[in-house]
């Protein structure tokens, strides 16, 4: 699935499998991956990142958009040939749609990211440095620099790490 | 084929082996490459002892070392000067850990991979690949001349880094790890230093007379069946992948090791069950890098001197391939 996430994000798929895709999407795992995709283009481009509740605040305020309530125009005439080529515009215009959601959504992703940068965890050095030991034992930059490196194993962790 | 055939062969084998070392001198990345392998060499080879500042994300600490090498392998001590008092020691595959927060030291020994005083040259090429060589400017460090050598990284999957070496040992006396900016996100560097003679074995000998030791160790088994990183950043391979245990963990945790030869990412895969309390999120220290974030009922953690982008990238690209 991870696969056909890239491979929609770098247009690979035909519309069939884009379609069939853009429905598992709605699983929240599914989406949940595909923003993370979309958080990793976004921090290696440097995108800034949209707020984080943009898609929340978004949908909030198309509910609240009130409902234009136009008059009728009157009926005129199309041949069905018209028709259904409004019908097949319709429905471009629909998948426009989807597409542009979905793609807002994605800085939804950045949402994730600013969570991931808010979320920035507090972790007790008592909990990570029996895995940075572990670490250290395997990382070739022991090899190129010798002992010193080993003192991120034992440096004082002060307070946020918030970079 | 006879003998003398065979010896005949293993001379022109010998011969084959140093041709695409002396080539490489001869170019000026490979007067960088040359230089690695000198502050390779030198970083387990030399006796050595002093005083270093380690600099990360505002804060300074200063630490002492001690290094031994002799006919039984390489003996370290480094002791934190300020703060809480922190020591490590080393003895060859064997770690010991003094952390005041465990009351116990730590004991981590390596297993299924050996320290080797030079760098190989599937090391060296790997390296090429991946981060441009060039030797920098000459600076002088704790009263040593020493040469810079930058390592600047062709991707942003990886920090940057100035090496600064003795010119006449190859010994590392500075060393600063650089973000994509250029800027220096953590850095050691000596302000004393005594390079070569004898060192007092006492000077080895740790202060802290703890009873409690906690030992964690890879074990002989292999990692979990079905674990999976799909997708790490280009340039990083798995180099290793064991069990190991933690002290106080009462299961055994995955640990897989990722690497383009010059930084590393670990991976840490363990049942959620065997955690108290469970996190999820970014944290960083200095280089280091750590990501956090639950798979199905494992937790997994993901940390290594690289930037936040790659760890999450592999930490995200973590799945279990169902059964």
């Amino acid at each position: 699935m991870n696969e056909q996430i890239s491979q929609l994000m770098d247009g690979e798929l035909d519309d069939a499998q884009a379609q069939r895709f853009l429905g598992a999407l709605q699983d929240s795992g599914m989406r949940r991956e595909w923003q993370a995709y979309h958080l990793i283009g976004d921090v290696l481009r440097d995108t800034s990142a949209v707020s984080g509740d943009f898609m929340a605040r978004f949908s909030q305020r198309l509910t609240e958009e009130p409902t234009v309530l136009a008059p009728r125009r009157l009926p005129a005439r199309h041949s069905p040939r018209m028709l259904a080529l409004s019908a097949a515009a319709s429905m471009a215009a629909v998948g426009l749609v989807v597409w542009a959601v979905l793609q807002t959504g994605a800085p939804h992703a950045p949402a994730e990211m600013a969570a991931a940068k808010t979320q920035q965890v507090e972790l007790a050095s008592a909990d990570v440095n029996p895995y940075l030991l572990a670490h250290q034992e395997y990382s070739p930059s022991v090899a190129m620099e010798g002992m010193a490196p080993y003192i991120r194993t034992v440096s004082e962790v002060h307070g946020a790490n918030a970079r | 084929m006879s003998r003398c055939a065979m010896g005949k062969m293993r001379h022109v084998l010998l011969v084959l082996m140093f041709v695409p070392g002396i080539a490489l001198a001869e170019s000026a990345a490979g007067d960088g490459s040359a230089w690695l392998q000198k502050i390779a060499s030198a970083a387990h080879l030399i006796n050595y002892s002093g005083t270093f500042v380690y600099r990360h994300d505002g804060y300074m600490e200063t630490s002492r070392i001690f290094h031994v090498s002799d006919a039984n392998g390489e003996h370290e001590r480094l002791e934190v000067l300020d703060g809480p008092p922190r020591e490590i020691i080393r003895d060859n595959d064997e770690v010991i850990c003094y952390m005041p927060e465990h009351k116990a030291v730590i004991v981590e020994r390596r297993k299924a991979h050996k320290s080797f005083p030079a760098l190989l040259p599937v090391q060296l090429s790997s390296i090429n690949e991946n981060y441009a060589i060039r030797l920098g400017s000459m600076e002088r460090v704790a009263g040593y001349d020493c040469q810079n050598v930058m390592l600047e990284p062709r991707d942003v999957f990886r920090y940057g880094h100035r090496l600064c070496a003795d010119s006449a040992s190859g010994l590392l006396l500075k060393a600063s790890t650089l973000n994509e900016k250029n800027e220096v996100v953590d850095q050691f560097f000596f302000t004393q230093a005594s390079i070569g003679g004898n060192i007092d074995p006492e000077r080895l000998k740790s202060k802290y007379a703890v009873k409690h030791q906690l030992s964690q160790q890879a074990m002989d088994a292999p990692v979990d069946p079905g674990w999976l990183v799909k997708s790490p950043p280009p340039g990083f391979m798995k180099i290793m992948a064991l069990k190991r245990s933690f002290p106080g963990k009462k299961f055994p945790t995955n640990h897989l090791v990722f690497s383009d030869q010059l930084a590393a990412v670990s991976v840490f895969i363990e049942p959620l069950a065997g955690i108290l309390k469970p996190v999820s999120g970014l944290s960083s220290q200095g280089a280091i890098n750590v990501y956090t974030r639950p798979v199905g009922e494992y937790q997994v953690t993901v940390l290594g001197e690289v930037p936040a982008v790659t760890v999450m990238q592999i930490g995200n690209s973590v799945s279990l391939l169902a059964k």
